[in-house]
């Protein structure tokens, strides 16, 4: 059976120069989208990445990141848009490279697609109203 | 022609015609201008945004033994106030920040709370540590006060905004390679964006251009409550270059404004955290436009296409004070989420929320429907009062 799972890899420092992606692919045959990457030689990495393959797979390849160090949690939820702090002024759109914040340009009204948002954290910086939130609860 | 006094006998009769500054144009479309200024009697306008130069004068009411604020330290939620007044009256500005309050040492800073966010807390009833410090005086002995203080138990709480409600303002864009981060937003590197302000044509001085219906002592909408213009705005610029019909093609008029913080609602008054900039407080303001005459009227069928702003680099030509226009585009297509400049299609964006801009229009028109909102003959127009000056 295949599945799709967001997930948020947090590499302790000597795994960093590891290349950990390619065995993902070619050792476990898994579509890695990579959403989200900081990493830097020598200080803890953190990747946020979609994973989609066989479910069977998919948990050899946990145990596999598991085994060299690598600490998996699911992403559940990142960005959370307050709906009743939002004033609908637009700031959050431009910047947004997955086009989350949708603008219906007769009522000039806001809404958000979560299922876009790859938790660049963009709108958190671009809004002013603090209708924007970052929710940091990863599942275990 | 009609008169102010005319307006105000239908309003206390319920026979009143309001119609919002959108509203207006199909109307006149349909109807001509003869017409409509028969039966329409007056054009509500709209604006919410980010304005700085806003705050509130407090009167605290005195402990025993009591206090001279002034001239001492002030603090609300550990902001700073302005104390140079007398002992009990306090002044906090909406651009505010406590003192710990690290600014852009970690760039660009957040700032999460400042001035702004104290106005909206009281003007949401929430209680707010009010710390002063003195020298002591032989009528005022004690040195240290603190309490928490509420809109409630204030003596005065009055919002006094010396800069609203802009004409017309410039569009912000980013020339260079980085991020830049400013008043009007995260300007995107490269020309990735272009940000602007105002209400296009739901602003208030957009539908009386010549500020020939507006004066000191009109009454408003500010902030959900009732306010009066008091003045013209600080950096009050009429003489800026207009088009044809007389709307400025940059940042022209702006409004001084006063008002009672006890009517208001944090639905209409916001603080704003303006990433590496600092912190703001968004007003909602509402104008009614008296139709006195064909002029008059003809003033509030500005149209978005009509009004021109100018766009300029906020990386370089803005804080070194050059004037250098990059190019000039109308609010309309602002508005349409992109717009065509130096040959690039560019994402727009704004910290004005047109959808609030509305929403304060209709309120103010269903005020003056209910007959709870009657106009006032301003003392003297600003138009008469710039030729004064």
């Amino acid at each position: 059976m295949k599945v799709k799972r967001k997930y948020l890899l947090i590499f302790p420092e000597q795994t960093v120069d590891r290349p950990i992606t390619y065995h993902l692919i070619h050792d476990y045959d898994l579509m890695i989208n990579i959403l989200k990457a900081s990493v830097t030689p020598g200080k803890e990495g953190r990747l946020v990445i979609e994973v989609q393959g066989e479910k069977g797979a998919l948990e050899s390849a946990k145990n596999y990141l598991s085994g060299i160090g690598v600490r998996i949690k699911p992403v559940i939820e990142g960005i959370h848009w307050l709906r009743e702090r939002c004033v609908h002024c637009t700031a959050c759109v431009p910047g947004c490279p997955s086009q989350c914040f949708v603008v219906d340009r007769k009522t000039m009204r806001v809404s958000f697609e979560k299922e876009r948002c790859i938790v660049c954290k963009h709108c958190l910086s671009a809004c002013a109203y603090g209708a924007i939130e970052i929710l940091e609860n990863y599942a275990d | 022609m009609k008169t102010i006094e005319e307006i105000n006998q239908k309003i206390k009769s319920g026979k009143v015609v309001v119609v919002t500054a959108e509203e207006i144009l199909s109307i006149v479309k349909e109807k001509g201008i003869k017409k409509t200024l028969e039966e329409v009697d007056v054009v509500t306008t709209g604006t919410f945004s980010p304005m700085c130069s806003s705050g509130v004068l407090l009167n605290f009411s005195q402990p025993k033994p009591k206090i001279k604020a002034g001239a001492g330290a002030v603090y609300l939620n550990n902001v700073p106030a302005y104390s140079g007044l007398a002992a009990a009256d306090i002044y906090l500005g909406a651009s505010a920040l406590p003192e710990e309050d690290p600014r852009n040492k970690v760039y660009p800073g957040a700032f999460k709370y400042g001035g702004g966010h104290i106005i909206e807390d009281l003007v949401s009833g929430k209680d707010i540590k009010l710390s002063v410090f003195a020298y002591g005086t032989h009528c005022y002995p004690r040195k240290e006060y603190s309490c928490l203080i509420n809109l409630k138990n204030l003596n005065d709480a009055i919002l006094l905004n010396p800069r609203n409600s802009y004409q017309n303002y410039n569009v912000a864009v980013n020339l260079s390679d980085k991020v830049i981060y400013t008043y009007m937003g995260v300007l995107l590197p490269k020309l990735g964006s272009a940000h602007y302000a105002t209400a296009g044509m739901l602003s208030p001085l957009m539908n009386d251009p010549y500020y020939k219906t507006i004066g000191i002592g009109t009454r408003v909408f500010l902030g959900g409550g009732i306010g009066y213009i008091i003045w013209h705005g600080t950096q009050h610029t009429p003489n800026s270059p207009r088009t044809e019909r007389g709307i400025p093609k940059g940042p022209a008029g702006t409004l001084a404004l006063i008002g009672d913080l006890k009517q208001m609602s944090s639905h209409f008054l916001r603080g704003v955290s303006l990433r590496g900039y600092g912190v703001s407080l968004a007003v909602g303001i509402g104008i009614p436009i008296p139709l006195l005459n064909e002029e008059i009227l003809s003033y509030t069928l500005v149209a978005n296409k009509d009004i021109i702003m100018p766009v300029v680099d906020y990386s370089e030509a803005y804080p070194n004070g050059k004037d250098e226009i990059l190019a000039e585009v109308s609010y309309e297509e602002l508005k349409s989420g992109s717009t065509k400049i130096l040959g690039k299609r560019v994402p727009t964006c704004t910290f004005s929320s047109y959808a609030r801009a509305r929403e304060i229009a209709n309120t103010l028109k269903e005020w003056i429907r209910q007959g709870r909102f009657t106009l006032t003959q301003p003392a003297i127009t600003i138009d008469r009062l710039n030729n004064e000056s």
